[in-house]
């Protein structure tokens, strides 16, 4: 039967658990060897993408993202990665800040599989949606 | 002046944007991994629901979807219109309410897409309701028996299959022989008749659609009746769903306790659209390469049909359901299972329609379950006979076709029978007045034509048909009126129809009339 990207990637994560650094390496280059013989090198993308994900929802981390307009000042910055932490209590949060100039004003927050669009850009279509009705 | 209205205007821009509010509400998200043939796969969206609306933000503007499949770690969606610039990698977001489509007044008379969107040019459709394109059918307390008829205006169908408000009838028979036809006669007939018209066309040629239209205009018809457009030429997904959200529409009227009919032409097209569907989404096919639902996709659908108790409205939608059969194969997979879900079909036959009966009905293999308690009594009373008439002239005509020599009765029976096979054609477009029909139907039954000429049966029956309106138009009224034939009916319509008869001059003349006229001759020559 064939091995699935997220078979390989559970694998890895069950390998590479709880091993001191010179173990980790030598897991690593078994698992990339392993995959080499089973001509599975092309899938390596999917198993790193599955690898991230599971690894995340077994250490309890969500990637969030801050996306802004302009630079953002230092102490505003805090006070997002607060909100961001009281909405999810339970887990570690990853931050990340993207500027994007695209969303013209105001902020977008990413994490995990939500979003909170507080842009500039989707206030404005909202606008030019209840003003065309 | 013209500063002041400039002054208004900009004092009510200035308004509605100060009144514009907006709130940013946490919501799920996802990213497309993968597109193509109206389908995408999404990532992330772990809270997304069945069937709920997604929106593709592209580069070029907002898409948007159902998601149909929700796997473990995707969810698969259909995309409704076109699919725009959507790639890989575009983010979506699940809008965390059900597709949904304007329902309300303004949709009479307009032709739309299943979305809602107009399709005429007569501008947008101003609604405040929006009613769920997916809604779970009235339950057994609610529902009532049917009772009152649907009058189709199509002589053959009112008499020996008739159909009540709230049944679903369908209308089976292969491609080109009058399915739709009997549908637009009857959305014609529904004029003032305090009935409602929503005609879904599913994966037709919009050259047909634009004809329909046309014609529906032109018989003032489009007053009362709205059309849903998913042409030949969009995605199928806007095909699956142009029926569900048909009769959306039609609901808002039910639960305004109106009368509703709907066409759904053609639900064999619908089939097939779910079909490449769900074979794109990776459901496993079945039989003819059907998905397993497709039985739950019709019966969910007709199951709308309904008719209300008076508690609830005491509102009905009519389902005239249409399927395309292959070379008349009624045991094909869709047709089996539409025909078990419907109270009755209406066969159209190709044999019959190349002999120049049209419509080309098969009485024999036409039923309808509910529809006689919703006949009127008058109706009842003569399409009895008339029917008992017609299967005994199939089975004589069958027999006598080889032998020549024949009793008086049997030649009767059959005479009487050719007479009645010419009264059940009917042109297209020209429905006929219940009290019409049922004069027709008395004047055969009580062997009042017996002396018309076979090929001169059509010509009578207009011709009877205007005399009663312009010589005794109360008789007409009154049928209608009282809705059974009583002793001074039935004496006025004897009467009006000899008087008729008596203005022609193409009727037969027995033998016994004849030789006692040459005796008369004889005798003055003598």
């Amino acid at each position: 039967m064939k091995v699935t990207p997220k078979q390989y990637a559970l694998a890895l994560l069950d390998i590479t658990e709880e091993k001191d650094p010179k173990g980790l390496e030598e897991a690593i280059l078994k698992f990339s060897q392993l995959i080499k013989d089973n001509n599975q090198l092309n899938q390596i993308d999917k198993i790193l993408y599955y690898f991230k994900k599971l690894y995340n929802q077994r250490y309890n981390i969500k990637e969030a993202q801050i996306n802004t307009a302009q630079k953002i000042e230092e102490d505003e910055l805090e006070k997002i990665q607060q909100y961001l932490q009281d909405l999810n209590k339970d887990e570690t949060l990853e931050f990340k800040v993207n500027i994007n100039k695209e969303i013209i004003g105001g902020i977008v927050l990413k994490y995990g599989d939500k979003i909170i669009d507080a842009s500039l850009k989707t206030r404005l279509n909202q606008l030019k949606n209840s003003l065309l009705k | 002046m013209a500063n002041n209205t400039k002054d208004f205007i900009v004092e009510q821009l200035k308004k509605q944007i100060e009144n514009f509010k907006s709130e940013d509400e946490q919501k799920t998200f996802g990213l497309v991994t993968e597109v193509g043939d109206g389908i995408a796969r999404v990532s992330g969206l772990s809270e997304a629901m069945m069937s709920e609306m997604l929106e593709f933000k592209t580069k070029s503007g907002s898409v948007y979807g159902v998601a149909l499949n929700l796997d473990e770690d995707s969810v698969g969606a259909v995309i409704l219109g076109s699919m725009g610039d959507l790639k890989e990698g575009d983010e979506v977001v699940a809008l965390k309410r059900i597709l949904e489509v304007p329902v309300g007044e303004n949709v009479i008379g307009r032709v739309l897409d299943p979305l809602g969107k107009p399709l005429d040019g007569k501008g947008e459709i101003k609604t405040e309701k929006y009613y769920p394109v997916e809604k779970i059918a009235p339950g057994v307390m609610s529902r009532e028996s049917v009772s009152e008829p649907v009058q189709t205006g199509i002589k053959p169908i009112d008499a020996m299959i008739p159909v009540g408000r709230g049944q679903r009838e369908l209308i089976i028979g292969d491609r080109q022989i009058g399915k739709t036809a009997i549908a637009i006669d009857t959305i014609i007939n529904q004029k003032g008749k305090d009935m409602k018209c929503v005609y879904v066309a599913i994966g037709q040629k919009e050259s047909k659609i634009a004809n329909i239209v046309a014609k529906l205009e032109e018989e003032g018809a489009m007053e009362y009746t709205t059309i849903v457009v998913a042409g030949a030429s969009d995605p199928a997904s806007l095909l699956y769903i142009s029926p569900y959200a048909g009769t959306a529409m039609a609901e808002y009227f039910l639960d305004k306790g109106e009368d509703v009919l709907v066409v759904y032409d053609d639900l064999s097209k619908h089939a097939v659209a779910y079909r490449e569907v769900s074979l794109l989404l990776r459901r496993p096919p079945g039989r003819e390469a059907y998905p397993g639902d497709v039985f739950y996709l019709h019966s969910r659908l007709l199951e709308r049909a309904c008719k209300l108790n008076p508690d609830f409205g005491g509102g009905s939608i009519t389902a005239l359901p249409i399927i395309e059969t292959q070379a008349g194969d009624v045991s094909a997979y869709i047709p089996t299972n539409v025909i078990s879900i419907t109270d009755g079909q209406i066969y159209l036959e190709p044999d019959l329609f190349y002999q120049g009966q049209r419509p080309a009905i098969n009485a024999g293999l036409s039923v309808s379950r509910v529809g006689s308690s919703a006949q009127i009594k008058a109706m009842k009373k003569v399409a009895g006979k008339m029917r008992l008439e017609a299967a005994q002239y199939r089975e004589l005509a069958s027999f006598a076709q080889f032998g020549s020599d024949l009793d008086d009765e049997t030649r009767k029976k059959l005479e009487r029978g050719k007479r009645l096979m010419e009264i059940l054609k009917q042109d297209q477009y020209s429905p006929v007045d219940v009290s019409h029909q049922i004069a027709i139907y008395y004047s055969l039954i009580n062997g009042l034509m017996d002396n018309i000429p076979v090929e001169k049966v059509s010509e009578f029956e207009l011709g009877l048909y205007q005399y009663l309106d312009d010589m005794n138009k109360e008789v007409l009224d009154k049928i209608k009126e009282v809705g059974k034939l009583n002793e001074d009916i039935e004496k006025a319509l004897v009467k009006t129809i000899n008087d008729y008869k008596d203005t022609l001059d193409y009727l037969i003349v027995s033998e016994k009339d004849t030789k006692e006229e040459n005796k008369e001759e004889n005798k003055e020559n003598k």
